[in-house]
């Protein structure tokens, strides 16, 4: 009973909060109404009992992402320009393709057939951080080898293209000569990158 | 009979945590000048120590400023989201155990099998308060505040993160309440993990935004801050949720570190189990009190960081650190076993 | 288990209720004059020179953002390592200095790189 109601509250007001978070037309609210939604998600973790998940569901996609995404809207310029065009002409096509692949997952899970998939043994262990912990030092031990690399391939990759930019505007900036057409040049960069 | 104890502890707990946030500002204010040659508030009833009453009073009779330029829907929400972590926070925290009925009962809310981590999680979430306090307030002086608050605090949970896990790796367990047992059972966490425990502190003093690392609201460059924009009981909102936090990151680490509700030799004395238990709760509350004078204390002896030595502190220094005291551990232990 | 949480949740709406309660006595007392100056951006007496004050922000926090990403999913796999580290120590160890030292390699590049620099 409780699960019930905690899940169709916390998943009425995920859904309206992701809706909410593409029509709305100032960005930088979009991005409080994603945090939002993510938080909803963690909540229907909860009710699923899966605590561990609900936590990191909290601590990297409202803690770091959402945080990561809102310092990007700072890096813009039209943070407050609301009368900008919210969609581009490839609308149709993309609510044509996430329409059809939201009939896909309902056709799935209309399917049934879940009991099974949850455990084998019908009961979630009593430790499950544990079993996680104890998952990756076995099964998953190259997995997680893996994984460690590629941390080291996004953070190398992302500060080479981070910190690329960065020179590449700082030079165009001091050997210009001419100031007027430094300026237009900046300006005419930054457009672009916000486009 | 027991259905109704998570109830009274929730009375319990809000009481608690409500009443201290005056006391601890007069204490601040008193204490701040004792330890700066003055008297501090005398004027409000004897010694001043009707002195939060009639801050109250102020908060409560104020006018309340919305400026024109804010915007508004986002203005009134961030207040609240600063109490909300706070009070979140406040359900997951043991302070003791109790035997009542010929039972043990752990005085605590919810109970949760990755108290740690969710309370790391949780106030994670005070960020959001102050980006958004920051964005809505469309004051240059609030926005810049508020950024550099964000990045602070996003760099200074790490390190805070990375601290706790030499515990949990000692101790095997992310619940609070295990943690403070295995403490009883051996000698104090700080004696297990010294470093841990420095790293642990200096993070919870960037996470509350305190000197030395108050650069979100350092009044000397930036008015006030993120909320300089904010008036009346909205600014006593961020004050509320400021000094909860404070009293729960003394209370993490005290559970941490400083043994819990551990009182050396009680348990040797053979009193009855609630007496000793009593006395317990009271020396958690007595170590409490020492931290949040420690808090005050480190307020009025250290400057303030300037911002790059701030992230070069956080970076440079507590992250390698912390990864340092994470593999040491494991070395440890993997010896020892 | 939902119960437990159900508590805190209890007790956050029992906590925001009596600050509403408070914020409601204050709405009650105060008083209400705005006038203009009181509703200009609090510039220490100046008048602001632009109507908004968002500007453009320094990249250096977005950079930041990134690497703390990075370094919060690590923190997050560690945690289930630990956890178990005294039922596998020897496994453990291996794949938590192996771990570490990858990430150090990132966080020396970082710092090779600049991108630690707060200029």
């Amino acid at each position: 009973m409780g699960h019930a109601v905690a899940f169709y509250v916390f998943g009425i007001l995920a859904v309206a909060l992701a809706l909410a978070t593409i029509l709305h037309k100032n960005i930088f609210k979009s991005a409080t109404f994603m945090a939002g939604m993510l938080f909803c998600l963690a909540a229907l973790f909860i009710t699923l009992d899966a605590e561990f998940l609900a936590v990191v569901q909290v601590l990297v996609y409202i803690g770091a992402i959402t945080m990561l995404i809102v310092f990007a809207i700072m890096l813009t310029t039209r943070i407050n320009d609301e009368t900008r065009q919210k969609f581009n002409s490839q609308l149709w096509i993309s609510s044509l393709a996430t329409l059809g692949f939201l009939s896909l997952i309902i056709s799935v899970v209309l399917r049934g057939g879940w009991g099974g998939v949850v455990t084998e043994s019908g009961s979630l262990p009593p430790d499950m951080l544990g079993a996680i912990g104890t998952a990756l030092l076995s099964d998953f031990i190259l997995a997680f080898d893996v994984v460690s690399i590629l941390l080291l391939v996004a953070l190398i990759g992302a500060l080479h293209i981070a910190k690329q930019d960065d020179r590449k505007l700082y030079v165009q900036e001091s050997f210009v000569d001419d100031e007027s057409s430094a300026v237009k040049n900046h300006v005419k960069e930054t457009e672009e990158m916000h486009v | 009979m027991e259905i109704f104890y998570p109830y009274i502890f929730m009375g319990i707990l809000l009481v608690t945590w409500l009443t201290s946030v005056p006391v601890m500002v007069l204490v601040e204010r008193k204490v701040s000048g004792w330890l700066q040659y003055r008297v501090g508030p005398t004027r409000v009833g004897p010694w001043g120590l009707l002195q939060p009453i009639a801050d109250a009073l102020k908060f409560l009779s104020k006018e309340d400023v919305v400026p024109h330029h804010v915007n508004k829907w986002l203005y009134i929400f961030a207040p609240a989201l600063m109490v909300f972590p706070a009070f979140f926070v406040i359900g997951v925290i043991p302070v003791g155990i109790l035997t009542l009925g010929g039972k043990e009962i752990l005085v605590q809310i919810g109970h949760t099998n990755i108290g740690i981590l969710y309370v790391l999680a949780v106030s994670s979430l005070v960020v959001y308060s102050i980006t958004f306090s920051a964005w809505a307030s469309n004051n240059k002086y609030s926005l810049l505040g508020g950024l550099r608050s964000a990045a602070q605090m996003m760099s200074y949970e790490l390190p805070m993160g990375l601290s706790i896990l030499g515990t949990i790796m000692l101790v095997g367990s992310l619940r609070l309440e295990d943690i403070v047992n295995f403490q009883m059972n051996s000698a104090w966490g700080i004696v297990w993990q010294p470093l841990g425990a420095l790293i642990f502190i200096v993070t919870a003093f960037a996470e509350t935004n305190r000197l030395p690392f108050d650069l979100a609201e350092a009044e000397a460059e930036l008015v006030g801050g993120y909320h300089t924009e904010y008036s009346s009981m909205k600014f006593a909102m961020f004050f509320l949720g400021e000094y909860c936090n404070m009293l729960t990151a003394s209370v993490m680490i005290t559970l941490l570190f400083l043994g819990g509700w551990n009182v050396p030799f009680v348990q040797g004395m053979n009193l009855e189990p609630l007496t000793q238990q009593v006395i317990q709760i009271a020396g958690l509350a007595l170590k409490v009190v020492f931290l949040m004078f420690f808090f005050v204390w480190v307020r009025w002896t250290l400057p303030r960081f300037r911002y790059d030595q701030l992230m070069n502190f956080g970076w440079k220094t507590l992250i390698p650190l912390a990864l340092a005291n994470v593999v040491i551990t494991a070395i440890v232990m993997a010896i020892v076993s | 288990m939902i119960e437990n949480y159900t508590y805190v949740l209890m007790f956050l709406i029992g906590g925001s209720a009596m600050v509403l309660v408070a914020m409601v006595i204050s709405w009650a007392l105060r008083p209400s004059k705005p006038s203009k100056a009181k509703l200009t951006p609090y510039e220490c007496g100046e008048i602001p020179a632009q109507s908004d004050s968002y500007f453009q922000f320094n990249i250096r926090y977005y950079l930041f953002g990134l690497l703390f990403v990075i370094f919060d999913v690590e923190v997050i796999l560690f945690i289930p390592l630990v956890k178990v580290f005294n039922n596998w120590p020897a496994v453990a160890f291996i794949e938590l200095t192996f771990f570490t030292v990858i990430l150090s390699i990132g966080l020396y590049y970082a710092w090779k790189k600049g991108a630690l620099e707060w200029e």
